[in-house]
């Protein structure tokens, strides 16, 4: 069986365009959470989010390019630029032998919530591009035209697992031999308002920021972007010369087969166990976990609980953070920007905080590494999605030495 | 954008049409006939799963034209609390002048 590189980072996330705004905001502890601009001008005053900020896509994308590109697929779009120019892979002949396979959990959510405005209270009519807009694939689609990359391309959603599970569909293609490289990740937009008047009415938001583990959480807090991996057969990375940034060692999914919103710590236990044997990796040896951790009261009580049955003693000397905590819940595309996280964290030596953490809750008694960020080297390490619907992912990551 | 869930606001005062309303409306979330709900009935005692709960808080929004906060949502234990809080909605919707 192959192993599976990776060989590429990008990303666009509320810390900002890049890799390196995300280094930045994950080293600082600098949580990018603050008013949402775009519900603002909608109308929703104290509406909170993780929102990336300053962005032009007139600056990314040719005037006649961006009426086909809803929010999510224009952040897919600038994520993989990034990931394919850091693997060295822009010109590559490999094209036709490349996979793309991302997850997105609401996709054209934003055009879609315009269109329907203007049908229902507008002026009835319906334009002629909010289907390729709109559809879920549409990301993946834009990736593949904008490369010339004509090999195997297709959307996953499993809400806000879904990048978390595009990215070991494309580890398992690498390691069946089907291609040799794969572009795999995920986006979401979510910063439209019927979305969030759809989540403030499960009355799931938190009020004044996301603080995961603390005693005083009080819900989620949307975030948007987007985060996308090069995945590459080890041989042809080595072959080729390329940059390592990480194994990606492992792969774990369960569904809970239990309930439509709420979580069960069996299923995400089970979901870590099986990354790990799927891995090879000992519980001892893993050395971080970047939780799901949503910070809300549910969540986090579940995964503390999930943690404990799988590392027992261990548990207690593992660093477990949230990186919601400085990025939002960016839904579908939190996995595999969290995924990028674990890799720079263990390229970089540091465990990132859990941002916003004051008061400590005895049902999270974990190290959540609270609001500042710790030098230390992680070995291998865990990241964690688990969707509504009981739909778990984990990714189990390996340090490259060379 | 239109308002759709703008109901007409419901202007009682008589304390016993509120009860009635919610006590109505507990029932129906909890699938069981009005009669087995009284005001010191316990949500938990009356078997409302959490999906449930952000329904039955939806539908009492919608009859009686008030926007319960999460916090308030969340602090109901029985369908006194309910009354209580839309009591103290109404009153601080009406101030004296």
């Amino acid at each position: 069986m192959k192993r599976v590189a990776i060989t590429g980072l990008g990303c666009v996330s509320a810390a900002g365009l890049g890799v390196g705004a995300l280094l930045d905001a994950l080293r600082s502890g600098r949580s990018a959470i603050a008013p949402v601009q775009a519900l603002k001008a909608r109308g929703i005053a104290n509406a909170i989010g993780a929102e990336v900020r300053g962005f032009d896509p007139a600056q990314h994308f040719d005037p006649d390019r961006l009426p086909l590109l809803d929010r999510f697929a224009q952040f897919a779009l600038i994520a993989a630029r990034e990931a394919l120019a850091g693997a060295g892979l822009e010109t590559s002949v490999l094209r036709r032998d490349t996979a793309v396979i991302l997850g997105s959990g609401v996709g054209g959510k934003q055009s879609d919530d315009e269109a329907s405005e203007r049908l229902y209270s507008g002026d009835g009519r319906v334009h002629p591009l909010v289907i390729p807009r709109t559809m879920m694939s549409a990301a993946t689609s834009h990736v593949t035209m904008e490369f010339g990359m004509t090999g195997p391309a297709f959307t996953v959603t499993s809400a806000c697992s879904s990048s978390a599970h595009a990215l070991g569909q494309a580890m398992l293609m690498i390691r069946s031999g089907m291609v040799p490289v794969a572009l795999a990740g995920g986006s979401d937009a979510a910063f439209c308002y019927g979305l969030y008047k759809a989540w403030a009415a499960m009355r799931l938001l938190a009020p004044d920021t996301c603080r995961p583990f603390d005693r005083n959480r009080r819900g989620l807090v949307l975030g948007e972007g987007a985060g996308i991996l090069v995945l590459e057969d080890l041989d042809h990375a080595q072959a080729r010369g390329a940059a390592i940034h990480a194994e990606l060692a492992g792969f774990g999914m369960t569904s809970d087969a239990d309930h439509i919103t709420q979580p069960s710590a069996d299923g995400e236990a089970q979901a870590m166990v099986r990354a790990l044997q799927d891995g090879g990796i000992a519980t001892h040896e893993i050395e971080y976990i970047n939780a799901h951790g949503t910070g809300t009261p549910m969540n986090d009580r579940i995964e503390t609980t999930a943690i404990k049955m799988v590392f027992d003693q261990h548990a207690q000397r593992l660093p477990v953070s949230s990186t919601k905590s400085i990025l939002g819940h960016a839904l579908g595309a939190a996995g595999a920007l969290e995924c990028v996280a674990c890799v720079l964290a263990m390229e970089h030596r540091f465990v990132p905080p859990t941002a916003n953490y004051v008061t400590a809750d005895p049902e999270c008694d974990l190290d959540c590494v609270p609001n500042l960020m710790r030098p230390m080297e992680i070995g291998a390490a865990l990241s964690n999605s688990f969707a509504f619907g009981g739909l778990n992912a984990v990714i189990a990551l390996k340090r490259w030495d060379g | 954008m239109p308002e759709y869930n703008r109901h007409p606001v419901a202007q009682r005062d008589d304390s016993a049409d509120i009860e009635s309303q919610v006590v109505r409306l507990v029932a129906a979330a909890c699938k069981c006939d009005p009669s087995a709900v009284a005001m010191d009935s316990k949500f938990d005692q009356l078997g409302l799963s959490s999906l449930s709960a952000l329904e039955l808080a939806f539908e009492i929004e919608s009859a009686f034209g008030v926007s319960i906060p999460d916090d308030v949502a969340f602090s109901f234990k029985s369908v006194r609390d309910v009354v209580d809080a839309l009591h103290a909605l109404n009153s601080a919707r009406s101030p004296s002048r």
